[in-house]
């Protein structure tokens, strides 16, 4: 892959920026209502556009949503009082293939999948409290029931 | 009945509510835009179940109890209506053709370039990945810096319309990934090409 460079200095100074945190972003937060935080090395408020790295946390308040992008252009979005956990996540861009695993402990989560869940049939995985899905395409919905 | 004898039999429906397996994750595979529907396994230990039509739904229990169900619409969005409204947009693909040997669009494609603007236009937030590819006429190796110079061309052409390059990722696939599969050494037009993706 070559990234994108422009001939102007200042130009070649905000891509390398770009291309710093491309290198570890895996996608990006795309909308967002209420109390979203991402749990990294510390709680991160959400915002529009903020990038998402592999291992991080999100969780939603009790009027939380928020939608999310990845690389593969799978896209997930959670309702209020929930919690993901992107636990694995690799992507080759040229060949459209990797691996993607996530963690759903509570609330509501909608996926549409992208190019990972097309490399293989385990190559996307959901996992809940009670349950594994194994995902090969496209579009479904997952429910965690409070455990109180 | 004593006072004691009602507070034994409370005890009792205590401890049976309590045995009892509690709903715990509910999945529902639903219909995409085309009306297609997907596929996802549900697994619990050594049982599975498989969704692949639309609204098929399948309850799994605290105690791994694994039940099968059909969720109408109105279930899915009392079930699922907060998160289904903050689904970002949709992924879209643009593919653009180019003349033989060339980086310049085809006249049609050049009108179609217009459609990646308004799609971008319409994201609060968005990435670009365009990528080149060309036709099996030509070495290898050459057809690899044809498809990389085209990708190339096109990321210049948004940055020049104001498209931050931050956001823009381009890369060549030569002759390694034919939208039309020909042998080597074919000219076929369709296969001399950009996708843009918008996200």
């Amino acid at each position: 892959m070559t990234r994108w460079f422009a001939g102007a200095l200042v130009a070649a100074l905000v891509i390398g920026a770009g291309a710093a945190e491309a290198a570890d972003a895996i996608g990006h937060v795309k909308t967002i209502q209420g109390a979203v935080t991402v749990q990294r090395d510390a709680a991160l408020p959400a915002s529009v556009g903020l990038p998402i790295m592999a291992e991080d946390v999100i969780e939603t308040g009790p009027d939380g949503s928020v939608g999310i992008t990845f690389t593969d252009g799978s896209t997930m979005a959670l309702g209020p009082d929930s919690r993901l956990v992107v636990s694995e996540y690799s992507f080759d861009s040229a060949a459209f293939t990797g691996d993607f695993a996530a963690e759903l402990s509570a609330g509501t989560l909608v996926v549409d999948a992208g190019d990972i869940a097309r490399t293989a049939p385990d190559a996307m995985r959901i996992t809940t409290p009670d349950a594994v899905l194994g995902v090969r395409g496209t579009v479904f919905a997952v429910k965690v029931e409070p455990r109180s | 009945m004593t006072a004691s004898r009602l507070a034994g039999l409370a005890l009792i429906a205590l401890l049976a509510a309590c045995a009892q397996p509690r709903q715990g994750t509910l999945v529902v595979v639903l219909p995409e835009d085309d009306g297609s529907v997907g596929r996802v396994d549900v697994a619990r230990g050594d049982q599975t179940v498989t969704l692949d039509t639309a609204n098929a739904a399948v309850g799994v229990d605290t105690a791994g109890g694994l039940g099968p169900a059909v969720l109408d619409g109105a279930a899915v969005e009392t079930a699922f209506g907060a998160a289904l409204a903050a689904r970002p947009i949709p992924p879209h693909t643009f593919t653009l053709y180019f003349e033989f040997d060339s980086d310049t669009l085809t006249a049609e494609s050049e009108a179609a370039f217009e459609q990646v603007f308004d799609d971008i236009r319409a994201r609060a937030h968005y990435q670009v990945t365009v990528v080149g590819h060309t036709d099996t006429l030509a070495e290898a190796a050459y057809n690899q810096e044809l498809s990389l110079g085209r990708a190339q061309q096109i990321g210049n052409r948004l940055v020049v319309r104001g498209i931050p390059a931050g956001t823009i990722t381009a890369f060549g696939r030569g002759e390694n990934d034919l939208l039309v599969e020909t042998d080597d050494s074919i000219a076929e037009p369709l296969n001399r090409r950009v996708e843009i993706t918008v996200r």
